[in-house]
């Protein structure tokens, strides 16, 4: 007999991908000319899904990470922008949820997982990244306060933010703070869409002298900040991972319908040899990056240690499958593929920033070098 | 297996050097980066059947094998 829970889960992640091919696919190509569109997010918060990973006690609806990593899937497939979104919520929300003190489960998770307040993650830094050390954001000590200054850039739905997560640096050591957005010296600037991810809202975040209870902490003060960073980028490079491999498959399907409908010398161009290549070629790089990606969602499932590894790994595979899955999807598509509008042109632009965002493939390469040295060296 | 070995064999992955794993702070060397020290908590949780909050994420807790065991004694003696 099958589990009512799975029946009930499996439901709901059809439930989200009738929305995907209905109401985001009619949105997509506007989100990407003009920014994030306040009705799209507002029916994916109606409908749970900011805070469906979360569990039930949070406010969330406790599903798998492997229905949560289908539902990113499809929502990319459609807007790369918009699954941004559900990342960047989605790890400040996480960490509210695991790390936060009962203020902030009380204060912001319960508008966090209903997606009635949208989070940003405030991490980099024009000349700090993935390198946390190098933060130059401060939190002054003052009372009960922390006292927050500097600037974030590349910050992604800077402005529908209702709070981020700063990541900054106290005497004491590293920190990561809740910080309102309509706290008292906070500003945001936006951003000129660039090559990848133009409905994602960038922003550049400042903070001169933002005054927040000491109880905004996630997860203490130094020692805490390596758990606190390491989970919100494990489960935010889950989600770049199962994004890229809703917009490589997007590509694939595009690429493929032409190469069947598409005559030339008298056969479908996907009979031409050359093509039939590029089309082998993406589809062995799509699935076989799609299958890092179950075993990543079946470790978190399972809470398995390796749920780490598997994650940068699916991430490092599948970004770097949707870069070239992408660029061949283009190829094939020949001169429609440039077209303004077409579907695999953005797909290919947003598919480039995926080997960058939550750590570059050049950073993830030296931490799966480490795992492999543990993994198979003598 | 007692607990002592136990956290010392899934430790001795990461570095088997006998000075590191009987050391007063794992962390300080930087074989501890952020992704080994998430796995360290997702490891305990496990295999402990324990749920490290908020109130855990001490450096004392997590920087020794002795201060994962105190820890996991006084876990164990709240429940």
């Amino acid at each position: 007999m099958i589990e009512t829970a799975a029946v009930t889960e499996l439901a709901y992640v059809d439930e989200i991908a009738a929305i995907c091919t209905t109401e985001i696919r009619d949105a997509a190509e506007a989100i990407d000319r003009s920014g994030p569109l306040m009705p799209v997010i507002q029916l994916l918060a109606t409908h749970g899904v900011f805070g469906a990973f979360l569990s039930e006690a949070d406010g969330g609806r406790g599903i798998s990470m492997n229905a949560w990593g289908t539902i990113n899937e499809a929502i990319a497939a459609e807007s790369a922008s918009l699954q941004c979104l559900c990342t960047v919520h989605g790890m400040v929300s996480l960490v509210a949820a695991r790390w936060g003190s009962p203020v902030v489960k009380s204060r912001f998770l319960p508008a966090l997982a209903r997606g009635e307040m949208l989070a940003a993650f405030a991490l980099t830094e024009p000349d700090a990244g993935s390198d946390i050390e190098a933060i130059a954001t401060t939190a002054a000590i003052d009372g009960d306060d922390f006292v927050v200054s500097g600037r974030k850039s590349w910050i992604s739905y800077a402005r529908t933010a209702g709070v981020f997560l700063v990541f900054a640096r106290a005497e004491q050591g590293p920190v990561a703070l809740l910080v309102p957005s309509d706290t008292d010296g906070l500003t945001v600037e936006e951003i000129a869409p660039g090559l990848s991810l133009r409905g994602s809202g960038q922003g550049i975040v400042s903070f001169d002298g933002c005054r927040v209870p000491r109880s905004h902490a996630i997860g203490g003060i130094g020692a805490g900040l390596k758990h606190v960073a390491g989970t919100a980028l494990t489960f935010g490079r889950f989600g770049v991972a199962w994004a890229a491999i809703g917009i490589a498959g997007r590509a694939l399907r595009a690429a493929a319908s032409h190469a069947t409908e598409r005559i030339q010398g008298g056969v479908p161009i996907a009979r031409h040899q050359l093509v039939a290549s590029m089309l082998t070629e993406a589809i062995v790089a799509y699935e076989g990056a799609r299958l890092l990606c179950l075993r990543s969602s079946a470790a978190h499932d399972a809470r398995d240690p390796h749920l780490v590894r598997d994650t940068l790994i699916a991430k490092y595979a599948a970004s770097t499958a949707a870069v070239r899955v992408t660029d061949l999807a283009v190829q094939i598509l020949g001169a429609r593929g440039l077209d303004d509008g077409s579907i695999v042109q953005r797909c290919f632009r947003d598919a480039r920033a995926l080997t960058i965002i939550e750590g570059t493939s050049q950073v993830l390469e030296v931490l799966i070098a480490g795992s492999a040295i543990r993994d198979y060296a003598g | 297996m007692s607990d002592r070995e136990r956290i010392r064999a899934y430790l001795a992955r990461f570095n088997s050097d006998e000075e590191w794993l009987s050391s007063d702070d794992i962390f300080a060397t930087g074989v501890v980066d952020s992704m080994i020290a998430l796995e360290l908590v997702i490891f305990l949780e496990k295999t402990f059947g324990i749920t490290i909050e908020e109130d855990d994420l001490q450096i004392e807790n997590l920087c020794s094998v002795n201060g994962m065991l105190g820890m996991l004694e006084r876990k164990r003696a709240m429940t």
